[in-house]
């Protein structure tokens, strides 16, 4: 499939665009569906493995302690690192949109002092005159 | 049940809920915030450029516009469910996507600069596809194997074709043609 149109009309019919998103439409619902799926049982396999395993150290393997230790600590980290990430990636854009903002009202106080000054040249006598 | 075996257990289950609540939750919101700001910054490099006069105002330059914006102002509508949705009703329908507007009016150096944010908007877009979602990994992975193995040997071309960069550009062109703010793509979400 390419993405562009064989011998197809530029302006195609509204209808077939109304088809092709409902069709997209009825996928995505039945993707959204299996991703729900696909999460919970995750959760759950996730959950499954904990238990047998919490059984089995019950304070007596110290290597295994150390290693669900280590797995906290490292999942921890991990979650606090991106949401810091998030958190740095918001601050970002607003930052940019801020400085944007402030170029966007000086280029506005820029452009009104510029048709100020063309106005005042145009109302003075002398340009009236040579005009 | 001993205290000891109860602090283990639910030791195991927090870390069970963190590694879950990162993969499916934290990671696609942090690529979400990525996506959002890179696509905000290119729309008001585009939008500068018009300003001062280094692009004019042609079909090409707003559709870029468009585009970038509606990806700075909606991310959330741009994900790999989304455009992995609309690309397998396209393959159903046998749809070709849509002919984007052509950039012959501009001049040289407006082309390349159109160009080069295109691309840098494509790749934003592409990166938000893999990274915003836990599957997004498998799926770049299967398609680049699907790549890999001789065209001869695949069973259906259309699996090949449905790269991460595939899915961006079917995607993208889609949201230019029916606004994202339109009642009809907002239907897509619900």
């Amino acid at each position: 499939m390419t993405n562009k149109p064989q011998g197809t009309d530029k302006s195609s019919p509204a209808p077939s665009e109304e088809v092709l998103l409902a069709t997209a439409n009825t996928k995505y619902v039945w993707a959204k569906t299996w991703r729900l799926v696909l999460m919970i049982l995750s959760l759950g396999l996730l959950l499954l493995m904990a238990t047998p395993l919490a059984r089995e150290i019950a304070g007596q393997n110290t290597n295994v302690n150390v290693n669900v230790s280590i797995a906290a600590n490292v999942t921890l980290a991990l979650t606090t690192m991106t949401g810091y990430g998030y958190g740095a990636r918001q601050r970002n854009r607003a930052k940019h949109l801020d400085e944007r903002n402030k170029r966007l009202h000086q280029r506005v106080e820029d452009l009104q002092k510029q048709l100020e000054a063309s106005k005042l040249d145009n109302t003075r006598p002398g340009s009236a005159g040579q005009e | 049940m001993t205290g000891a075996e109860l602090i283990r257990f639910a030791t195991l289950v927090a870390v069970a809920v963190g590694v879950w609540l990162t993969l499916f939750y934290l990671f696609p919101l942090n690529a979400r915030a990525r996506f959002q700001y890179r696509a905000t910054v290119l729309r008001d490099t585009c939008l500068d450029a018009v300003l001062d006069g280094r692009l004019r105002h042609t079909p090409s330059v707003d559709s870029f516009l468009v585009r970038a914006d509606a990806m700075a102002t909606r991310p959330e509508f741009f994900t790999l469910t989304r455009a992995w949705a609309l690309h397998q009703a396209m393959a159903e329908l046998r749809c070709d996507g849509v002919e984007a507007p052509t950039d012959a009016s501009l001049k040289p150096e407006e082309r390349q600069l159109l160009r080069r944010l295109e691309d840098k908007l494509l790749q934003a877009f592409v990166e938000r596809l893999v990274r915003g979602s836990s599957f997004g990994w498998l799926w770049w992975l299967t398609s680049t194997l699907f790549r890999l193995v001789p065209r001869s040997k695949q069973r259906s071309t259309a699996v090949s074709e449905a790269s991460p960069k595939h899915l961006a550009e079917e995607y993208s062109a889609m949201s230019e043609r029916v606004p994202i703010k339109g009642h009809r793509l907002v239907s897509l979400s619900q």
